[in-house]
């Protein structure tokens, strides 16, 4: 899951990089306005957390953009005004949810959790495909009722792949949506964490859940 | 209030009921007083006629009840009243009147000369008393000063009654306003009175009072905005701290992380410390306004001061701060705020210049007037922005500079004190240009 975090306060910034990192996600920061719109037009992120008070650009015009321009990703708007005028001038312009500094960070991890699912269009925070069960907010993994333990990486591959379920996903969809800007992960990094997911998931059960297609990428689910 | 018109009416009316029914009832009593006296005497003097006449036993004029005594001159009681001649009125001498206190008796004394009956001497002088009783009258007194009581007490009431019922439709307005006076809070400072329903007397008190609400309401907006601003500004770097602690307290890390967690807050709480110092400035500004005591100083060495202060900050952006200022400018000014203004003032100059640019300090002492002109050769200010500049949190762009500390702060604080000085500032702008902020203060010259 890649998101983008577009904040200008410099230490605010880093610490909200950090720790979506360390809940793996794949996180592209930018404190400039004009960047950040660049940014979310030329990249799929799985969402957006977007301060309102930016230098360029502002929070505003950049949401309002994106909409004109249907690019529909989820958008999580933080300011640092609070005040009714403010939420509903957001929730209006195309922002999915809203949250006012200061946060507590289980709350804004358990938002851009909610905003990431609802992105993909799921309700609830368990993905299930056949005897898999997948808790995206304890990042608990069964298959069978058996605990798998994923490294967080492991468990991003899985849950993109739950998230588009029964679709073709190509690698370069894959890649863009687990590394952000900076990493230089080699290309075939994908197919290796696959092989780590196989390894996990269905080495040990008879129905194959991650099917390859080949020359198009990987599916979730078992084949009909 | 009503109580106190109704009494004060009350007691008018009844004084003046009072000594107007005192008036009427002596002026009545003794009218009629008069009447009575006359009609005793000739009463009295008839009989002295009547009695010389003898036809009529009791003779005319002689009431039931009246007794007539006759006495000759040696003061001995006659059995018949004096017989007059035929000759002889009777000519009255004298006629005494004694009060009606005693035996509820009216008495009329009456001499005059007669011949006493039977005998041919020269006539004498006889002296009738007649007593009368005056019961009737002072009945008629009685009724006269009763019926004069009652209606006073009446009248006075009435005049009470009417005037507290006039008092209180003249003041209900007054209580309608004062409800809705009482129900005007805090919160509601955009209420006004409704003047229209007044009477024209209480427009005026109406009038003030709405003006009132209307500073009231300004300098709530000006305070709330403040707050509002005050507590967006704290929100962001609160938010940074709280975030980089749940954040690296979500798991352990080595030394170097925690302390590389322990620079980030404290730079925030630094942040932090700095936006509370301005803020207390700022509202320290504002509510002790006129504490700092108006000295003579030499104003030309706090600029010196002051130059000197902002010199490392225009160093480090290459900027020349030009000092257009003569020596030894001695003005009565508060010190603190003074400087204030001008490392303000300067401070901004600098920031907002370009690097190589120049930041021209003048000042004069013209009379009574102190003249302040900072002028630097930045980016320049808008026009758009000019109206808002000096309200607190303004800044021309909607970017924040956090780095810099800039809180849009400065110039409202600059405001601040100019006001607290009784002068004022003044700014003109040209984009690309530079800016000239004057401020103009009345001073009492010295040299």
């Amino acid at each position: 899951m890649r998101i983008l975090v577009a904040e200008d306060h410099p230490n605010l910034a880093r610490s909200l990089a950090d720790g979506l990192r360390e809940e793996g996600y794949a996180v592209d920061l930018t404190q400039d306005g004009n960047e950040a719109m660049h940014l979310a037009q030329t990249n799929p992120y799985d969402g957006i957390v977007l301060d309102i008070m930016l230098p360029g650009k502002d929070g505003w015009t950049i949401l309002k953009t994106l909409r004109q321009r249907n690019i529909t990703i989820p958008v999580l708007c933080l300011t640092a005004r609070d005040g009714v005028e403010y939420r509903v001038k957001g929730l209006d312009l195309g922002a999915d949810d809203y949250l006012v500094k200061p946060f507590a960070w289980t709350e804004l991890t358990a938002r851009v959790r909610a905003m990431i699912r609802r992105g993909h269009g799921k309700n609830s925070a368990i993905l299930r495909t056949n005897d898999l069960e997948i808790d995206t907010a304890t990042k608990a993994v069964r298959r069978g009722g058996t605990p798998i333990a994923l490294s967080a990486r492991e468990f991003s591959l899985l849950e993109y792949l739950a998230h588009r379920k029964g679709q073709v996903v190509s690698r370069t969809d894959i890649w863009e949506h687990l590394y952000d800007q900076h990493d230089e992960a080699a290309s075939n990094v994908v197919d290796v964490y696959i092989g780590y997911l196989r390894a996990k998931i269905d080495k040990d059960f008879p129905l194959k859940l991650i099917q390859t297609r080949r020359g198009q990428g990987y599916v979730l689910g078992s084949e009909e | 209030m009503t109580r106190r018109i109704a009494l004060a009416i009350l007691f008018t009316v009844w004084t003046m009921l009072i000594a107007g029914g005192m008036i009427a009832y002596f002026t009545t009593r003794s009218i009629l007083l008069e009447d009575l006296d006359e009609s005793l005497k000739n009463s009295a003097l008839t009989q002295a006629v009547q009695s010389r006449e003898s036809t009529l036993d009791p003779p005319l004029h002689i009431l039931r009840g009246d007794r007539t005594v006759t006495r000759n001159e040696l003061n001995q009681t006659l059995a018949r009243p004096a017989t007059l001649p035929a000759q002889y009125e009777p000519r009255l001498i004298f006629a005494t009147f004694s009060g009606l206190a005693e035996h509820r008796l009216r008495t009329v004394t009456v001499r005059y000369f007669a011949m006493p009956s039977g005998s041919a001497v020269e006539p004498r002088p006889f002296t009738t008393t007649l007593s009368r009783s005056a019961v009737e009258f002072d009945a008629l007194m009685n009724r006269l000063a009763l019926t004069l009581t009652a209606f006073g007490l009446l009248a006075g009431l009435i005049t009470a009654g009417v005037a507290v019922l006039i008092s209180r439709s003249a003041l209900r307005p007054l209580a309608a306003t004062a409800e809705q006076v009482g129900s005007i809070d805090e919160r509601q400072l955009d209420r006004r009175i409704d003047a229209s329903a007044l009477p024209s007397e209480l427009l005026p008190m109406a009038n003030r009072l709405n003006e009132m609400l209307a500073r009231l309401q300004e300098a709530f907006a000006l305070r709330n905005r403040f707050l509002a601003d005050a507590s967006h500004e704290l929100r962001t770097p609160v938010a940074s701290l709280v975030t980089t602690l749940d954040v690296a307290l979500n798991r352990m890390r080595d030394a170097e992380a925690y302390r590389k967690v322990l620079e980030s807050c404290r730079t925030d709480a630094r942040q932090l410390r700095h936006l509370v110092e301005r803020l207390m400035e700022q509202v320290r500004s504002e509510s002790l306004s006129h504490d700092e005591p108006i000295r003579v100083i030499d104003v030309a060495a706090l600029l010196q001061e002051c130059c000197d202060h902002v010199q490392p900050l225009a160093d480090a952006k290459e900027v020349t701060i030009m000092r257009a200022f003569g020596e030894g400018i001695l003005c009565a000014v508060a010190p603190q705020r003074f400087r204030s203004i001008t490392i303000n003032l300067l401070g901004n100059a600098i920031e907002y210049n370009r690097p190589k640019g120049t930041v021209e300090l003048r000042c004069s002492c013209d009379g009574p007037r102190l003249q302040l002109t900072v002028r630097d050769t930045g980016i320049g200010i808008a026009p758009e922005h000019l109206p808002h500049l000096f309200e607190p949190f303004y800044r021309g762009d909607n970017a924040r500079q956090q780095e810099s500390g800039h809180l849009g702060l400065g110039l409202s604080l600059v405001q601040a004190h100019v006001k607290a000085m009784a002068g004022s500032c003044r700014v003109e702008s040209e984009l690309g240009k530079g800016t000239t902020f004057s401020v103009q203060l009345n001073v009492d010259s010295i040299g």
